[in-house]
């Protein structure tokens, strides 16, 4: 089912966009956004720069993320293969 | 001893919300401000007289919690099934709760096998009695079951939720510790 048969926070969104299963990392700026709200409104010294905070908090965790999976897809893309050949 | 340095920033004029009774470097325990923040995200601190970092954490809590709604439907929120995740999900308080409480008895169905709840699965719908009913035509299961990257992400969200507002509840319970912590007054 897609489109208007959506019901939202009762269905998932895939049945209003099918393509989510594919371009779900784009949901990340968001959830760090959110993240980063919580965080640094627990954390920052002072509100006054408090939206500064988060934007780099945010960019902080995206950075993080997108390391950590190049990371991972280089261990198991090339360092693994590489150990496998090796042996 | 009032600090003004981070009340400055903190909230309205008024009584000085975060001057400790006891010395800043004291740890102080505020058990009502801890149960708010449990009942509330950034409840807590709004109690401490600190309503705009309250609502900066209910944002981005309430925020997290909501997105994980949208993309993973109520099924994200499964005491039953998710067990585990739920635990964490519990930390956002009742409103958790009252959620999993909404999708165990007014969207799940009595399989008829084994009268054990279950999402309705497409051509079935839920009897009044709850029990799982062939649905007739253009009528939709009570809600769809999250599969995949959607159910995952979903669940993740909600729980990163309730973890970030843990550390709110803690930061509330205890805020001469932040408070020691923001005027550089001790360890951490």
């Amino acid at each position: 089912m897609t489109g208007f048969g959506y019901r939202p926070f009762i269905d998932p969104i895939d049945a209003l966009i099918p393509a989510i299963h594919q371009w779900w990392f784009l949901l990340l700026p968001l959830f760090a956004l959110f993240m980063a709200m919580a965080y640094r409104g627990v954390k920052a010294p002072g509100l006054r720069r408090y939206w500064r905070g988060v934007g780099k908090l945010t960019f902080q965790i995206i950075v993080g993320i997108t390391a950590l999976s190049l990371a991972g897809h280089l261990l198991v893309q090339v360092v693994v293969p590489a150990l496998g050949a090796m042996s | 001893m009032a600090n003004p340095a981070s009340q400055a920033n903190d909230g309205p004029a008024g009584p000085p919300p975060e001057t400790p009774t006891a010395g800043v470097g004291e740890v102080r325990l505020n058990p009502a401000a801890g149960v708010a923040a449990m009942m509330l995200p950034g409840l807590g601190h709004a109690i401490l007289g600190r309503p705009k970092r309250g609502a900066y954490i209910a944002g981005g809590v309430l925020g997290l919690f909501l997105m994980g709604l949208l993309v993973g439907g109520i099924d994200a929120i499964d005491s039953r099934e998710d067990r585990l995740w739920f635990y964490g999900q519990a930390c956002v308080g009742p409103l958790t709760f009252a959620v999993d409480h909404l999708h165990q008895t007014r969207f799940k169905v009595l399989d008829p096998a084994t009268q054990e709840p279950r999402t309705a699965v497409p051509g079935e719908t839920r009897s009044p009695g709850g029990a799982a009913a062939p649905a007739p035509d253009g009528v939709r299961p009570p809600n769809l079951k999250g599969l995949g990257r959607v159910n995952e992400l979903g669940t993740l969200a909600i729980t990163l939720a309730g973890f970030m507002n843990l550390i709110a509840v803690f930061d509330a319970l205890l805020p001469g510790r932040t408070l020691r912590r923001r005027t550089g007054g001790g360890a951490a």
